[in-house]
């Protein structure tokens, strides 16, 4: 380590600063990883600041003093194990021209200007010709959960055992030459471990009537069991034989949704008379979800307790709404994830977002158009196209194709997309020194960096102009410039 | 005959004729998959009259036997209402609205005249349904096509099928703008499938004026080939359009050919995916043919419908919209406004306009009659929907109507509705009566 270390940097003799409140982070815990053309070399410690002229300082573990590096031949640093210090709060956000994401209060718009109060960038003025799609309550009903942002949340359980000898007997096999791994928090993100019995929970999560998505991503077979509503309750098993390995023995009453590369399922946990655990599928038919060749989906189920409804979306298309029968059958409110570990595949769950549901499905569409803008609200039916006016005092207001005003609170709207016909056109070339931050928990913004000292760091962006972006809500600085970070597996941090 | 003998209670010499009883074409299909054709007679809950050229006599037919009666009426009666109502009960009745207040409905229709129906017994209105003429149902013989190469077969009056690789053309006399629709259905192995339409010949080769839409394992795409080039030029190509996408193994596919300005609009499942440009210059040819190109794959084509599209304009924006607690407006451009649906009348020049007012306007406002692509009302009140002694009779675009214990009277069918009331169906309105279990597992 210490040659890449002497190849890539100068030791600086000036006094060690961190970049933020070391007390919210890891000493140590940021990482820089250098492209192929530095050998996919890392190197763990405590980025200090992003500098002038391609550069940035960091005090590596091993060093005795910061070290001066080249920005040129690093693809990515990943800041506090990628969850950066401090997550953002803001729900609502405003999408760029160039797919830039800012989270932020939107306080008010027009046609000229769109004003923003951000927690990372402050309060910014950003010309509406540069905003495609302005989000106001982007998550529609009342907002139940969003994240994962810290390990703390979530528990991991393992199905029950009845006697000391099988607890001895999980704990030797863990103890083995490879030792079972559990699931791990990065960067926002669960990963699985190999221990296929384990089970991810968060407890007291999902309101009756409730959507839940998330992003899954896997490698090798996706073989995902998702449980819906599940009591964690099971009874005692008075049966004599060894029922553990029933999803219902760990999970109690509850849906699971079993999804594949091809297929998803439903079945229903439950128990006889005698407290055997049983798992029942319900309907007949498999529900084709088409992953095969793919490694990432967005997935979205919606429940509705009181009125039997259980439905899901992959990838935005409605795929099932599954017959339930006369009555709801998972009375908790837990929602948990296994990974089946078949042949060694594994699983990333990330931004996971539960809301209240109204029960409606949403108009399947978001209609988008070159010359007039669009709004869609969060009561999943609502949708209507013409010009835009502005936001003021908490309500939009918007002239309709009926020659129609309309003065909507900005709670009800989803979010507003504007006419690609009005938009400034982005470059084609972009400077290959643009440098894109991700933000916790969501979040995005480009620019070409520069020095400013304490926790901040200046940006030039292309598109909205100088910034000053505190980096404490920053957890990942990609040099590449993919635009996403959907390939970005990566459990090393 | 013998085959009748538990159907057929017994036959009479033609004495029940009435001078009131008019006569219908028609085939009548018996629960045991017999089907005899002649001319209706009379019909009512516990029989039906027919003289069949088969029987010297008339032959009367148990109504608890019949499994449907298709009645042959000619198209031109079949289009000649733009809007449709649902009912509660699921009943769909083609007709013209008068007019809509907050209590009730007012239609017209052709067929069996006028009826004001509650607002709480009707789920939705669906405009502009019919800016066009039907030119064919797919409803004719499999010998009218001039070319057929492989097994094709006709599973049912309106449907064509073939179980291995094959082709089915024919000339139409197309109009300028024309819309081209139907279901397909597939087993076996996933379609590869191609339908050529407006082309120049009914030839295979690609170097001629056609577009060609194509499904398979890679997608979805519409070409159009021109007599210059071999390979065509892509209009659109969605590769996410997959057969594994659908998951009752079918889709319904309606093509909206604009020649006068050179548009191709493509709904599946009744949602419009969109409008392309074709670039060349039009085409004028009136052939379409069915390919499939997969032995292995068995394809059924329902619903066939070739229309004559009467303004050439794009079809009004359509998509389901669900039941909400609120009226829901969908317009044809494909905005949704929830509220309240105040009013629709007719104003002095003959014009209708609707005055909605939307939970987050200021104001009411007034939309013209050809903005409303659907309106979907509140308050829905609940039914009992007619188990015994129900028939479903067809009416023209894709109506139906659930009768109990109908009977022909004077050229009508005649019932009581449990929500239209007493109703007097002219018969030229309908293309098939059957009973409600045939419709249910034809489902």
């Amino acid at each position: 380590m210490k040659s890449t270390i002497t190849s890539l940097g100068i030791t600086l003799a000036f006094p060690f600063i961190t970049l933020a409140d070391s007390t919210l982070a890891d000493e140590g815990a940021d990482l820089l990883r250098f492209s192929e053309k530095a050998n996919h070399d890392t190197l763990h410690g405590t980025l200090i600041s992003l500098g002038d002229a391609d550069t940035l300082i960091f005090k590596s573990a091993e060093a005795s003093e910061p070290t001066k590096f080249s920005t040129k031949k690093l693809r990515r640093i990943t800041l506090n194990r990628g969850n950066g210090k401090q997550p953002l709060n803001s729900p609502s956000h405003v999408t760029l021209i160039n797919g830039d994401v800012i989270p932020g209060t939107i306080l008010t718009a027009n046609d000229q200007n769109v004003t923003l109060g951000t927690e990372h960038l402050g309060k910014l003025t950003i010309p509406t010709n540069t905003i495609s799609t302005i989000s106001p309550t982007p998550h529609g009903g009342k907002l139940l959960y969003y994240g994962p942002l810290n390990a703390e949340e979530w528990e991991k359980i393992s199905p029950p055992t009845k006697t000391k000898e099988e607890d001895k007997e999980r704990a030797k096999k863990k103890s083995k030459d490879t030792p079972l791994t559990d699931w791990k928090f990065f960067a926002g993100a669960w990963y699985t471990g190999t221990d296929r019995e384990r089970y991810l929970v968060r407890k007291d999560s999902l309101s009756d009537a409730c959507k839940i998505k998330f992003k899954i991503n896997w490698r090798g077979s996706l073989q995902c069991n998702v449980a819906i509503h599940a009591d964690l309750s099971p009874p005692i098993d008075k049966t004599e034989k060894n029922n553990s390995s029933n999803m219902a023995a760990t999970l109690g009453k509850s849906y699971v949704i079993a999804l594949s590369s091809h297929s998803a399922t439903l079945y229903q946990c439950t128990f006889s008379g005698d407290g055997a655990p049983e798992t029942i599928r319900v309907g007949q038919s498999y529900v084709n979800i088409n992953l095969s060749r793919k490694n990432e989906a967005d997935i979205e189920i919606r429940t509705d307790r009181s009125n039997n409804t259980l439905m899901l979306y992959v990838n935005g298309h409605f795929k099932s709404k599954w017959d339930l029968g006369d009555k709801y059958a998972a009375p908790g409110n837990a929602i948990a994830f296994k990974n089946l570990h078949y042949s060694n595949s594994k699983l990333r769950i990330s931004e996971i977002l539960i809301t209240k549901w109204n029960g409606m499905r949403d108009s399947a569409i978001s209609m988008q158009s070159t010359d007039r803008d669009t709004i869609l609200l969060t009561n999943g039916l609502d949708r209507f196209s013409g010009d835009f006016q502005e936001i003021k005092n908490g309500n939009i207001l918007f002239k309709g194709t009926f020659n129609n005003d309309i003065s909507i609170p900005l709670t009800s709207v989803k979010e507003i997309k504007l006419a690609s016909s009005k938009l400034r056109k982005i470059e084609d070339h972009e400077d290959e020194r643009v440098v894109q931050f991700y933000l916790k928990p969501f979040g995005r913004i480009s620019g070409i960096p520069s020095a400013e000292g304490g926790t901040k760091t200046k940006i030039n962006s292309s598109v909205i102009g100088n910034l000053s972006l505190d980096m404490k809500y920053v957890g990942i600085i990609d040099f590449t410039r993919q635009n996403n970070l959907s390939n970005f597996w990566d459990e090393n941090f | 005959m013998k085959t009748f003998k538990h159907h057929i209670t017994h036959l009479i010499i033609t004495l029940i004729v009435t001078s009131a009883c008019t006569i219908h074409a028609a085939s009548v299909e018996l629960k045991n998959g017999d089907i005899l054709s002649g001319k209706i007679t009379s019909f009512d809950q516990k029989t039906l009259s027919l003289t069949s050229s088969s029987a010297n006599e008339n032959l009367q037919i148990k109504s608890s036997n019949i499994q449907r009666v298709i009645i042959n009426n000619k198209l031109e009666e079949k289009t000649k209402h733009n809007e449709r109502i649902t009912l509660i009960n699921e009943d769909i009745i083609p007709c013209e609205v008068i007019s809509v207040d907050q209590e009730k409905v007012n239609i017209s229709t052709w067929y069996a005249g006028n009826f004001t129906i509650p607002r709480k017994q009707i789920q939705q209105i669906e405009f502009g349904i019919n800016d066009q003429l039907v030119i064919y149902r797919g409803d004719d013989d499999l010998s009218n096509w001039s070319t057929r190469k492989g097994p094709w077969s006709k599973p049912s009056a309106s449907s064509i099928a073939i179980n291995r690789s094959g082709t089915l053309a024919r000339k139409f006399d197309l109009p300028t703008n024309v819309r081209i629709s139907y279901k397909l259905s597939w087993r076996g192995s996933p379609p590869n499938f191609a339908f050529r339409f407006c082309g120049a010949t009914d030839s295979p080769s690609s170097k001629q004026d056609t577009y060609e839409f194509t499904f398979n394992v890679a997608g979805m795409q519409i070409r159009r080939h021109t007599r210059k080039s071999t390979t065509g030029t892509p209009l659109v190509s969605d590769s996410s359009l997959k057969p594994t996408v659908f998951n009752g193994r079918s889709v319904n596919l309606d093509f909206y050919v604009n020649r006068d300005a050179g548009l191709i609009t493509l709904l599946i499942d009744g949602t419009q995916i969109g409008t392309w440009r074709d670039m060349f210059e039009a085409t004028d040819g009136g052939y379409i043919k069915f390919e499939n190109r997969d032995k292995n794959s068995q394809l059924t084509f329902s619903n066939i419908l070739i229309a004559n599209l009467k303004t050439g304009i794009l079809p009004r924006h359509r998509e389901p919209i669900e039941k909400s607690e609120l009226d829901v407006f969908l317009d044809s451009t494909g905005d949704i406004y929830s509220g309240n649906i105040l009013s629709l009348i007719k104003n002095d020049s003959g014009k209708r306009t609707m005055l909605i007012k939307p939970t987050n306007a200021s104001a009411p406002f007034n939309v013209p009659e050809n903005r409303i692509s659907l309106l979907r009302f509140s308050n829905e009140s609940k039914t009992n929907t007619p188990k015994k002694n129900a028939f479903l009779a067809m009416l023209p675009n894709y109506g139906e109507i659930k009768l109990t214990n109908p009977q022909i009277n004077n050229n009508f069918l005649e019932t009581r509705h449990p929500i239209l009331g007493k109703c007097n169906i002219n018969l030229k309105a309908i293309s098939r009566l059957q009973t409600r279990l045939t419709q249910e597992n034809e489902k």
